[in-house]
């Protein structure tokens, strides 16, 4: 046999698959020829370094995250009923109430556009007292029921007291770490706690759009919003007023997107504003505010976030023009920093793509 | 079970079953098994840590919608790095999209006259080779081995580092078994080539 073939069939030999045969052959050839010798004893080399290479180590939280994606691809084959009733889509339900409340916020807007233009510096307090009511009172769906029950009972002092008063510890979303899933909706639900697991609460939500003509509450993902919000609690707070609102789709699909827009004191210079908080349910459930700032050089430069159903942290992903700065994901035991790569950062929107 | 050709049993058959019966817990105990080996598969054929974490996720979660339709033909573990595989080589698609490279189509290996292939950068940084010189040995050959076409890479990564048998990677490319010896053969040449040339001696 010739040293082509010979070469040929060395990477065989090694393996062990070649015929008896042809590895005696091979082996004769060997015996008298140093260059194949040599060709083999360097092939033998490489494997051994190829086989050197050190196995990675997966992350650690490799497991749970599938496990999330996993029952969030499972959760939605219940159907239509079954997604309603999915813990992580409470909110969901809310949507029917948010698609009828749109029209009547719709038109809020629009009325408020015109003088919201004139009024850029001291907007007057009605105007912002209106707007804001709506994410104020939908401070989560327990909350809101409570709400219209007091309404439906004519204690229109609480209605006005506690928006304010609620109002007033909303701040800057920046600040949001909250590790208690228990939102402090104590003072304002006195008996639907025991309902929040039921249907009974799906049921108050039907309700709710009845009464709601008064106060074209903010949807859900405003309400979630809010919960989040109410994380902190600083004495004063900036006003936060809806820009735009958008419901994609119907109820079940659930990409809802609200715009809210953080008035603050001085504007950048460029004209546009401070802050923009962006907040949205993807499809899947995950929660993710987006808050935007403009710097001195008119650069955008953000911060989006995602929560746990709980209210707890997830993940927090800052970014310049787009490209990651950095990128943290929180766990029920403790933060961890992942990394500064943009396929972090694509993989919070991928499910959006 | 039967497993056509192969007689060898299923570790993992118990909890498949579980998995098909709707039991979607059981699965995490698949999960955390094979992740490792995923894991490196993947890492070894798109060389980049994120999108093999990435790459691994995915092919749990399509593993699990499809689990209902797995037919038991092999191993539910070859089942599960045949989908690794595929996710990578899309994953090498999209890159290669994103960096316009087109140097290399995965169908047409650049061999020369000796049967060698060209080492090529598949990136557009300056000298792959330059960069291997500066690194250490371990770095140098995984760059050898990022350098080789997908297919040869392939079939190196898993025979090599993970030790799969010629049968079983020619389950998972769906190659014949005598393409893989080929390739093989081939794939360890060029990397063997390409260590000369990077360490000056093997």
């Amino acid at each position: 046999m010739e040293c082509t073939k010979v070469q040929e069939k060395l990477s065989a030999l090694i393996d062990g698959i070649l015929s008896q045969d042809e590895k005696m052959l091979v082996e004769e050839h060997l015996k008298s020829c140093e260059k194949c010798r040599e060709v083999l004893s360097e092939l033998k080399k490489t494997i051994g370094h190829i086989k050197n290479q050190e196995e990675i180590e997966p992350p650690s939280w490799l497991t749970q995250k599938v496990m999330v994606k996993i029952r969030a691809e499972a959760a939605p084959k219940k159907g239509l009923f079954g997604k309603l009733f999915y813990p992580l889509h409470i909110k969901l339900p809310l949507g029917a109430v948010a698609t009828i409340a749109i029209a009547v916020t719709t038109i809020y807007i629009f009325k408020s556009i015109q003088p919201e233009i004139q009024l850029a510096k001291a907007p007057p307090e009605e105007i912002r007292e209106r707007k804001v009511q709506p994410p104020v009172i939908a401070g989560d769906e327990v909350t809101k029921q409570s709400q219209m029950q007091k309404d439906n009972t004519a204690a229109s002092k609480d209605k006005a007291a506690s928006p304010k008063p609620a109002l007033r510890e909303k701040t800057e979303l920046s600040k949001i770490e909250g590790t208690k899933p228990a939102p402090s909706k104590s003072a304002e639900q006195p008996i639907t706690d025991k309902e929040t697991e039921t249907t009974g609460k799906y049921l108050k939500a039907q309700k709710a759009p009845a009464p709601v003509t008064k106060q074209s509450e903010a949807p859900s993902a405003g309400a979630f919003a809010e919960k989040a919000l109410k994380r902190e609690a600083q004495p004063v707070a900036p006003k936060l007023k809806v820009l735009e609102e958008e419901n994609k789709g119907t109820i079940g699909s659930a990409l809802q997107y609200i715009k809210l827009e953080k008035i603050i004191s001085e504007k950048h210079p460029n004209g546009s504003p401070g802050i923009i908080i962006t907040y949205k349910v993807t499809p899947t459930g995950r929660h993710k505010i987006m808050e935007e700032r403009f710097n001195e050089n008119g650069e955008r430069h953000g911060i989006q976030k995602e929560y746990y159903d709980s209210g707890q942290l997830k993940a927090e992903v800052e970014y310049n023009y787009g490209e990651l700065v950095w990128y943290m994901e929180f766990h029920p035991d403790g933060v961890k920093k992942i990394g500064e790569s943009k396929k972090d950062w694509l993989w919070l929107n991928k499910k959006d793509n | 079970m039967k497993e056509g050709l192969n007689i060898k049993t299923d570790e993992d058959a118990e909890i498949v079953s579980l998995c098909k019966k709707g039991d979607v817990d059981a699965f995490e105990a698949l999960v955390i098994k094979h992740q490792k080996k995923m894991l490196n598969i993947a890492y070894r054929m798109v060389g980049n840590y994120e999108d093999a974490c990435e790459i691994v996720q995915d092919a749990f979660v399509s593993a699990h919608k499809a689990i209902k339709t797995f037919e038991e033909k092999s191993r539910f573990s070859t089942w599960l790095y045949t989908i690794v595989i595929n996710l990578s080589r899309n994953r090498l698609k999209q890159i290669k999209t994103q960096i316009h490279h087109e140097k290399f189509s995965l169908d047409d290996p650049i061999l020369t006259d000796n049967g060698n292939i060209k080492v090529e950068p598949v990136s557009n940084e300056p000298s792959v080779l330059e960069k291997l010189e500066k690194s250490d040995i371990r770095q140098k050959v995984q760059g050898c081995i990022r350098s080789l076409d997908n297919e040869f890479r392939e079939v190196l990564v898993l025979r090599d580092i993970q030790g799969f048998s010629y049968d079983e990677i020619g389950v998972m490319l769906r190659i014949a078994e005598g393409t893989v010896k080929s390739r093989l053969f081939r794939a360890r040449d060029a990397v063997k080539n390409c260590l000369k040339k990077v360490l000056g001696e093997l």
